[in-house]
């Protein structure tokens, strides 16, 4: 492999390594939300979305990108609107649990690359 | 290969961050010094006077349309152009260029053309400038 090579498949191990680790830190943002609405945990929540939905999408995680993206709006309109119905909780945690599927699957088929 | 630029890149992905520094210095030659987020990266611009700046949108404490609009408005790194990094597709386009921004790259982007649209972009900026 090159030096390109090398410093790029790094990085994007250490991508794929993190992956877990933010996921946590979105579950964790969106649990603060499910007991009462808390304005500074839908911004945690969505900025974490956001950044996952931008560095998944450079690493080629497309699906992960797409639903991190989905998620994000879903907070950002929490933010604007001051409030989350029980209804949208529930969609928002089928969504994260979709994301956390996704995650798998890229990480699963990136361990099986040679 | 074209004359290789030095970049400051502000962005608080840690991730992102390493995937854009390498890509610019190993896939174009560039030098490239980074900062996690706006305060550190407005000191570093006005520090190092790059050719180029590359700044996320969305980051705590100061957002990437507040480091341009810092930037922007002072003489001292007024000239140095200003691209915006964001994975949000509705850029407001006359808030960019109400804070001096000379352009948007979308996340995701493609490292293998990132370099080419920096360059582009800064050559736009350039041939707009009044002699």
């Amino acid at each position: 492999m090159t030096v390109t090579g090398d410093a790029i498949a790094r990085i994007r191990k250490e991508f794929i390594q993190h992956l877990p680790p933010r996921l946590g830190r979105i579950r964790a943002a969106f649990d603060g939300l499910a007991t009462g609405f808390d304005a500074g945990a839908a911004h945690r929540l969505g900025l974490e979305l956001h950044r996952l939905a931008g560095a998944a999408g450079s690493f080629g995680a497309s699906e992960v990108s797409g639903l991190a993206g989905r998620a994000e709006e879903a907070a950002r309109g929490w933010c604007e609107h001051g409030g989350v119905t029980p209804a949208e909780l529930k969609r928002a945690s089928d969504l994260l649990d979709e994301l956390a599927s996704a995650i798998g699957r890229f990480v699963g088929a990136e361990e099986r690359t040679p | 290969m074209d004359d290789p630029l030095q970049l400051v890149l502000i962005d608080d992905d840690p991730d992102l961050r390493h995937l854009i520094e390498m890509t610019l210095r190993f896939m174009a030659g560039w030098t490239v010094a980074s900062a996690e987020n706006g305060v550190e990266g407005v000191e570093l611009v006005r520090r190092s006077k790059p050719d180029a700046v590359l700044v996320d949108l969305m980051m705590p404490r100061m957002d990437g349309y507040e480091v341009c609009r810092r930037l922007s408005r002072d003489p001292e790194t007024a000239s140095i152009p200003l691209i915006l990094l964001t994975a949000r597709k509705d850029v407001d386009g006359a808030r960019l260029r109400d804070v001096g921004a000379v352009g948007v790259i979308i996340k995701p982007f493609d490292p293998d053309t990132l370099a080419d649209r920096i360059r582009e972009l800064r050559e736009e900026r350039a041939n707009v400038r009044p002699s």
